[in-house]
């Protein structure tokens, strides 16, 4: 930590100029002030307050969200309320006050921890990510944003600016977390669900888990499996056994990964039920 | 005048520490002062070879590098002498001192700490307690253990060279117990180790003068014991040393080391600079004290009416490196097992066992918490073998005033009865509150109670200065700690009571051994009850002063006067009285006011707590200052789909004596559940296979916050009504036992939601889907119907 600099960019070229693998971006910090402790080579962080844009916008279809909006400010918006409540849900258990106050959903997105619990909610409305490098602007799906814990496509050298979703009146979500505790709690898994319906019929499933892999993770052969099917007519138990083995996680010190792959499974199937019955 | 004693009073540091300006020596900074940094070992057992920090000393803004044989103090315990300021020759657990470095700056000091080359020669340590127990144990940590010096014999055990201490409290005929009882109830029982995490992290800064005068600024929560052991372990006359505390910011029993005060003493002694060491919150956990893990073996003999026969315990103790405070815990652990339940045939055996492990020390319950942890588990389990309701099982067995407990000591002022039936009713009333809704699916919910208690250390004393200002003020001074309990409020009310003053006009001075007298510490929840002693006799030694002054100016006899509102009162004429600054003279330049004969109005006294003496089983008519007691019910909601298990509910019920400050007390109480629902379900300390503990930061190493406590009209705090004949205005203690009832409340709860009984600490959300899964495999619907089935289904969409 001995010589640890802060430079605050004016403008985005600026800032992406002096990324490189001892610098870290700092927004909120909350993330960034515990990793210097951690990652002695760190020796510059760059402050992208002033360069990123925040807040929420609503336009005709979609629902966009900059960079630097706290977890409070998608906690408290009614937009956000309105079109994927699980991002609410998701946000408003992120640690607690102070930090949700602090904490931006870019820098919880870039800092692409398998634990995050932004993450599964944003995926689950199928969300894109845009963000910029040394190659200009892109957008792509956030699910093949990340790369591996910690690791994602921009590989520290670029810039997450936005993320927007389609609004969609079908759309039901609902997001569950386990933790050691009720609040200041990283997740020992999380879990978000997203049902595209017509009537009763589900015309498209996200179930994502966080906390068992690498990355967060869609389950594929889980929203195959819903795909195309009329609520009534899903066997729980298939589903559940569906979850239970696509999954591999690990023991590390928070949990063991017997636990972790029995609770995954537990709770897809308890979000599954939650996102129909009492999502929007 | 309204009485204070009672009353719910604004603590009187409540302004300063909500607004920010209250001082901690973690803030603090002298002009000159240079920081410390500990070197670490990174073994857990072995010999240092050799340690060179030429590189280190060589670069800018680095003042000092002292190694453990450099620091020049004499082994220092709190009996045992086995502990140095750093290691010397042999580093006994991973993370354990072994040099300072001293910087200009903190930055500086951690980054030359990395330039340090150290050289060990490595032996085969050991971690498990049972193993360092045995008599072929695999590492004997202290060879020399048998020639340390000692301020009171240890009690070591012939063939287990790693037992530096041990300890029997026994009655009755055992065999005859367990002969005359219907059913044995034995099983063994642990607890992991555990830490304060105290807010404030462990600092002090040290200054010498030219003269050799030492001041040191510390976070301690024992003044003088610091101060003493500090002196013994420098050879510094008690004169020449002065120890100054501030607000502390929590102690909880784990601020009573002098690692802090040692090293920056070296150092400042090396530079001539003051020098300043605050433990980073990953040091705290390694490098301050932490809660004996334990294993505890109890048998149990009940005849099926419900009458505790027999109780055999047996406490292994695992201390870590050094015996520290761990060396009284070993003695004082058992009187957890006296202090609540009549048992006529009865024996603890405890042991102080070595471990390559963090220094175990003091922690709130000393030792007492761990013990009930398997004996009020064990009440349940005898309750269920006789059929009975485990508070009736309790109930018909709990101590009375005027029985004799089995150390033999006579009971008075113990009223465990009044909180275990207060609580009995008011887990009727939360019941009735949680079961208005139905239950959420997939959770189940369960109850449970225990009782508990804490003795408070004697023989033991304190003492006081009271003194009244020429404008009526009075202020008093002690030698007791305020780590936050609230110690200065209740005394600065016994101050107001006597003096029949407003709070505004009284005040408590503590936190330095220069201007404060004599005490045994905030340790053993006895500072109330002492402190109080001690200041409520200064008082009146201050009061006598007055009046017999009074009674000359009035020339009224002096037992006829009063001394109120800073007035002197004739008792038998009210309206015959004068001003305090009446009994003062005009000083001749006209500006100030002084006594013209016999000094200031200052009382001072000392108020000493005796025992009697035990005899070879260690049985006496009084062993303790006091017992405060308590019971608790506990309501747990556990998700079978999670394991997690909230605390929906919590009645309790504490005799503490007469309460000074009810709020506190409540406060006080609620506090020790919340610390306790953390030692229940969240917190250990985990080792790797090399002795490293890996979860040291707050990260990984899980405390409750408030959102792990129940809803605020869940939790029921009671007050017992009770009298200490002993204590000022009938006060005693609270501290320590209000932890001792919560952790078998709840496991005795979580049983009565699954069926699964817990024998140890603590249970995790991953044991209880384990255990959940077993007695699904069991085939036990009943108790586990949401647990999974693991099978293919029988199609798969697409």
């Amino acid at each position: 930590m001995v010589g640890l600099s802060i430079v605050k960019p004016t403008c985005l070229e600026e800032a992406l100029a002096l990324l490189n693998d001892d610098t870290f971006v700092i927004a909120g910090g909350t993330d960034v002030a515990i990793q210097v402790h951690t990652k002695p080579n760190v020796t510059k962080l760059v402050d992208v307050n002033g360069i990123l844009k925040k807040g929420i916008e609503e336009t005709k279809d979609s629902v966009i969200i900059y960079a630097l909006t706290t977890h409070t400010d998608v906690m408290e918006s009614p937009i956000i309320a309105k079109w994927a409540p699980a991002l609410k849900q998701a946000c408003s258990q992120v640690a607690a006050t102070q930090i949700r106050n602090m904490g931006t959903i870019g820098g919880n997105v870039s800092n692409a921890s398998p634990a995050g619990d932004s993450i599964p909610a944003l995926l689950v409305v199928d969300t894109k990510v845009t963000y910029v490098d040394a190659q200009g602007e892109k957008t792509i799906a956030l699910k093949d944003f990340f790369t591996g814990p910690g690791k994602t496509v921009m590989n520290k050298r670029g810039l997450v600016t936005k993320f927007e979703f389609a609004k969609a009146d079908n759309l039901k979500t609902a997001f569950t977390k386990v933790g050691k505790r009720n609040a200041m709690a990283i997740s020992v898994v999380n879990c978000a669900v997203g049902l595209y319906l017509d009537g009763d019929k589900i015309e498209k499933a996200n179930i994502v888990l966080g906390s068992i892999a690498p990355t967060t993770l869609h389950i594929k052969k889980a929203e195959e499996y819903l795909f195309g099917r009329k609520f009534a007519e899903v066997d729980l138990n298939a589903f559940w056994s569906l979850v239970f083995n696509s999954i591999n996680p690990i023991d590390d010190i928070r949990s063991t990964a017997a636990y972790r792959k029995q609770v995954a499974a537990n709770v897809a199937r308890s979000t599954l039920i939650t996102a129909y019955e009492g999502g929007k | 005048m309204p009485s204070m004693i009672g009353k719910g009073v604004p603590r009187v540091d409540a302004v300063a520490k909500v607004t920010g300006t209250a001082q901690y020596v973690y803030d603090m900074q002298f002009p000159g002062m240079l920081w410390a940094r500990v070197l670490r070992s990174t073994i857990a057992f072995g010999e240092i070879v050799s340690i060179d920090a030429s590189e280190a000393l060589a670069m800018p803004g680095v003042r000092a590098f002292l190694t453990g044989k450099e620091i020049g103090d004499d082994l220092h315990g709190t009996s045992l002498c086995d502990e140095p300021i750093l290691a010397r020759d042999i580093v006994r657990f991973y993370g354990e001192g072994i040099g300072v470095i001293a910087a200009d700056t903190e930055e500086i000091a951690n980054e030359a700490l990395k330039k340090v080359k150290v050289v060990y020669r490595e032996m085969k340590p050991v971690f498990d307690v049972e193993e360092a127990f045995s008599e072929n144990p695999p590492a004997i940590l202290h060879p020399d253990l048998r020639t340390y010096k000692t301020s009171r014999p240890p009690k070591f055990i012939e063939n287990r060279p790693n037992v530096y201490h041990s300890h029997r409290i026994q009655s009755g005929d055992l065999e005859q117990g367990y002969t005359d009882s219907d059913v044995i109830v034995e099983h063994e029982w642990r607890t992991a180790k555990i830490q304060h995490v105290q807010m404030e992290p462990h600092c002090a800064i040290a200054e010498v003068e030219a003269n050799g005068d030492v001041t040191v600024h510390a976070s301690i929560n024992t003044l003088y014991a610091c101060k003493n052991i500090f002196c013994r372990a420098f050879n510094l006359p008690k004169s020449k040393v002065r120890v100054r505390t501030y607000a502390v910011g929590g102690g909880f029993g784990g601020k009573q080391n002098i690692t802090t005060m040692g090293v920056t003493y070296a150092l400042a002694k090396a530079t001539g600079r003051p020098v300043k060491y605050n433990l980073t919150r990953e040091e705290v956990f390694i490098g301050a004290c932490t809660r004996h893990p334990t294993v505890i073996r109890v048998k149990d003999g009940v005849k099926k009416n419900g009458t505790l026969m027999a109780r055999d315990i047996e406490v292994l103790l695992d201390g870590g490196g050094y015996s520290e405070f761990g060396f009284l815990v070993v003695m004082n652990c058992c009187y957890a097992a006296i202090g609540t339940y009549k048992i006529p045939n009865f024996r603890i055996r405890s042991y102080g066992i070595y471990t390559n492990a963090p220094i175990c020390g003091a922690y709130r319950g000393f030792g007492n918490v761990q013990v009930q942890w398997a004996t009020e588990c064990q009440n349940d389990l005898c309750a269920e073998a006789i059929h009975m309701d485990p508070m009736e099982f309790r109930l018909k067995n709990v101590l009375i005033d005027g029985d004799r407990n089995p150390g033999r000591e006579i009971v008075f002022n113990n009223e465990a009865k009044q909180c275990m039936e207060w609580v009995e009713k008011g887990m009727e009333t939360l019941k009735e509150k949680l079961e208005r809704k139905p239950l959420p699916p997939n959770k189940v919910r369960g109850y449970g109670v225990s009782g508990g208690n804490k003795y408070s250390m004697a023989p033991t004393s304190s003492m006081a200065y009271v003194k009244m200002y020429e404008d009526g003020v009075v202020e008093g001074r002690i030698g007791g700690d305020e780590p936050g309990q609230g110690l200065f409020t209740v005394c600065a009310q016994m101050l107001a009571e006597i003096f029949e003053l407003p709070m505004s006009e009284v005040r408590i001075i503590g936190g330095d051994t220069q201007i404060c007298p004599y005490d045994e510490g905030s340790i053993s929840s006895r500072a109330t009850y002492n402190n109080g002693n001690a200041i409520r006799l200064a008082a009146e030694d201050c009061i006598r002063q007055i009046r017999e002054k009074a009674a000359i100016k009035m020339n009224v006899p002096a037992e006829k006067l009063k001394v109120a509102n800073k007035r002197v009162y004739n008792t038998d004429n009210v309206l015959e009285s004068i001003d305090v600054r009446d009994l003062y003279d005009l000083n001749i330049m006209a500006t100030g006011l002084y006594v013209k004969e016999g000094g200031e109005f200052c009382g001072k006294a000392t108020w000493f707590q005796g025992t009697c003496k035990p005899n070879e089983n260690y049985n006496s008519d009084r062993l303790c200052s006091f017992y405060t007691q308590g019971a608790q019910g506990i309501a747990v909601l556990i998700d079978k789909e999670t394991g997690k298990v909230d605390i929906e509910g919590i009645v309790s019920s504490y005799d503490t004596g007469n309460p000074i400050n009810p709020p506190l007390v409540e406060v006080q109480i609620e506090g020790g559940a919340m610390m306790a629902i953390g030692s229940a379900l969240m917190e250990a300390m985990i080792m790797d296979e090399k002795g490293q503990t890996i979860n040291a930061n707050l990260t990984n190493y899980i405390i409750p916050t408030f959102k792990d406590m129940p809803l605020e009209s869940h939790h029921m705090t009671n007050i017992a009504k009770s009298y200490h004949p002993n204590g000022p205005f009938g006060a005693k203690g609270l501290g320590e036992g209000t932890m001792s009832c919560t952790a078998p409340a709840i496991a005795n709860a979580i049983y009565d939601a699954i069926g699964v009984r817990f024998y140890d600490l603590p249970i995790t959300a991953e044991q209880i889907m384990a255990e959940l899964n077993k007695k699904a495999a069991e085939g036990d619907p009943a108790k586990a119907k949401e647990t999974v089935e693991v099978r293919e289904p029988a199609t798969i969409g697409v």
